[in-house]
């Protein structure tokens, strides 16, 4: 619907502007208070302009760390999560490929019986099955690991259906005619399927990197270790600091540091993230 | 080069048979188009001979090998799909020399088929763009230029002309037949369109539910149907068929129009039979004629630049007349006949030919 009149489009900038300004707001609070010293964001009103101390509290964050988690660098918990974030999102992308290729393109008893079968586990996402898995970790000695962090969120059942959405509008003469060129069905997926869903990994990328990224429970449910801790769950602990009060600024400081890869990621992909989610001439 | 024979194939899908039987023995180097309506099974047979899908019963040689159980990349064949099936993700070049590279070809070999090719199919300079850069006409030129690279000895094309427009359809079928000429390899081409069969072919197999009606010439296939379907299907407008009923030496048809028949052999216990006859046989003038010729009421002509045609009708049955310009006159009605030696005779039962001229 295309309207040229000054009442609705003043309208509906001023609702825009109004939802800019909703998000926009909590995010520069949080970037002025990371550039404040501690005793300034102890006192009442709060700043609403940035101070001079961004860069200092840029240096403290990195090398010493806040609160509960004190002595644990900002950086090496960014590492954490960055290492955990992407451990997800290549093996989410990977297993729910190859199952998707699977089920779409070999026969095999009981294929549907599987498709169904991982699509159920969409309703069951790690906290439901927190216990069991937590039991399942723990025995295989992967708490405190890497291992530990991601595997457990890898199998994913939306992007095995978004994978087999895709698999099923590749013409079936594609098949063919790579059949007839010699193509396997290795070959194949390597050579055709692959670069063909080229812009539905990058699509799934952005979304699963974030979802890894902004885990909290399993990491703080199978860390104890503190050189183990993603900076999601590192946060929080800082906020539940001990006796002494927060240090606002650091935390903010963190926040503002905990923002930035997904905030990359999502610039750096948009473009083919769109184009994954709407493109439809293959 | 090799021949290819098909013994008794026979092909179901569950429970359903959808090809029984299918015997047919293809020279080296002729141009087979396999023709019928669709869902007749013509493309099944075709992605039999492919390899794409398994035979039910039957075997299927290429050369002398028996290739029933081989996978397609064995067979030496290369097939054109209705819809192109290019890689959308790789240029032309790569299009083409994908299957090459995959057969462990030199670099330099693959440069020089890939060239040629291209150089064959005037793809020269589209060479670095992709599949969706192109037209319809050109990315068919591609699908065939991948299946040339191949050398392979027999060539499939399943309906690859009709995703085109009418003129490149025409342009596209001249540069295949040049295309076979020049290479000489056994073609078989799956078409449901009798113009493209009559034009193509050295040999039509005309295929009505999973069945071979005739296999023959394109003269033969036009000249001397086996059936009234190959009739029907064959020929732009179709023969006219008109039920007729036999009885001492003439033929009555539904109107009671009597055709006389005393010169040939019908046997005389055969009562109902059906009378086919190609429109632009059948003699029109506008001129009150006496016995022998039927009057009828022109209901509309349908003017086609070259020639026209007239319908009209007999009893319940529509009849269509081609004829050459000329006579521009509004015609509503005029007299016809069916020249004898012209006629077909077919079985009322199982529309099969019945042989009954006198010469």
């Amino acid at each position: 619907m295309i309207e040229q009149r000054p009442l609705t489009s003043f309208f509906s900038h001023f609702i825009l502007i109004c939802g800019v300004l909703l998000v926009a707001f909590p995010i520069w609070i949080t970037f002025v208070a990371a550039s404040h010293d501690t005793a300034r964001m102890v006192q009442v009103p709060l700043p609403l302009l940035p101070g001079n101390h961004f860069f200092e509290n840029l240096l403290e964050a990195f090398t010493h760390g806040v609160g509960n988690a004190k002595g644990q660098s900002v950086g090496l918990m960014l590492m954490n999560s960055l290492i955990m974030a992407l451990m997800i999102a290549f093996g989410k992308i990977a297993i729910s490929m190859l199952s998707a290729f699977a089920i779409v393109y070999f026969r095999f008893p009981f294929r549907m019986t599987f498709f169904w079968m991982i699509f159920i586990t969409l309703m069951l996402p790690v906290e439901v099955r927190i216990l069991p898995t937590f039991e399942v970790v723990a025995n295989l000695h992967m708490l405190n690991s890497y291992w530990g962090l991601s595997i457990p969120l890898i199998a994913s059942a939306t992007a095995t259906f978004m994978f087999r959405q895709t698999f099923l509008t590749v013409p079936d003469e594609l098949l063919e005619a790579a059949r007839i060129d010699g193509a396997g069905p290795i070959r194949f997926f390597i050579d055709i399927l692959l670069p063909i869903s080229r812009t539905n990994i990058a699509a799934l990328f952005v979304i699963v990197f974030i979802y890894g990224w902004n885990q909290y429970m399993w990491p703080l449910l199978i860390t104890t270790d503190k050189d183990m801790y993603t900076i999601v769950m590192g946060i929080k602990q800082m906020v539940e600091a001990v006796e002494e009060a927060p240090e606002w600024s650091l935390i903010m400081m963190t926040t503002l540091l905990a923002m930035l890869p997904p905030v990359v990621v999502v610039i750096g992909m948009q473009r083919l993230f769109i184009k994954g989610l709407t493109e439809t001439e293959k | 080069m090799a021949e290819v024979i098909l013994e008794n194939i026979t092909k179901s899908f569950g429970k359903t048979e959808v090809v029984h039987n299918v015997s047919a023995h293809f020279h080296d180097g002729e141009f087979i188009v396999i023709v019928g309506p669709s869902g007749c099974g013509k493309s099944t047979v075709l992605r039999m001979i492919a390899g794409l899908e398994e035979v039910s019963g039957g075997n299927i040689k290429i050369g002398d090998k028996l290739v029933n159980n081989l996978e397609p990349k064995d067979r030496r064949i290369a097939m054109v799909f209705q819809n192109y099936a290019l890689y959308p993700h790789m240029n032309v070049y790569n299009n083409m020399a994908y299957g090459l590279r995959l057969q462990k070809h030199s670099k330099v070999e693959i440069e020089r088929r890939v060239q040629e090719a291209a150089q064959l199919l005037q793809l020269g300079e589209y060479l670095q763009r992709r599949p969706r850069q192109l037209s319809g006409g050109q990315r068919q030129r591609v699908a065939m230029g991948r299946a040339l690279v191949r050398k392979p000895e027999v060539f499939l094309f399943d309906e690859p002309l009709s995703n085109l427009d009418a003129k490149l359809r025409h342009q596209m079928r001249v540069e295949l037949k040049k295309m076979h000429k020049n290479l000489g390899t056994t073609m078989i081409y799956v078409t449901h369109d009798q113009v493209e069969a009559m034009t193509l072919a050295d040999k039509i197999v005309v295929v009505n539910k999973g069945r071979i009606e005739q296999i023959g010439s394109p003269d033969e296939i036009y000249n001397a149907p086996a059936s009234m379907f190959v009739a029907g299907f064959i020929g732009c407008p179709p023969m006219n068929f008109l039920p007729a009923q036999h009885s001492n030496g003439g033929l009555s048809l539904e109107n009671g129009f009597i055709i006389p028949a005393k010169d040939l052999l019908i046997p005389s216990d055969t009562r109902q039979l059906i009378v086919g006859i190609r429109p632009e046989k059948i003699e029109f003038s506008h001129l009150q004629r006496e016995s022998g010729w039927l009057e009828v009421d022109i209901d509309f002509i349908e003017k086609l630049g070259s020639g026209k045609l007239l319908y009209t009708t007999i009893g319940p049955q529509q009849l269509i007349l081609s004829m050459a310009n000329g006579d521009d006159r509004h015609i509503t009605r005029g007299w016809i006949r069916f020249p004898a030696e012209a006629l077909y005779f077919f079985s009322h039962q199982d529309g099969s030919l019945l042989k009954v001229k006198s010469s």
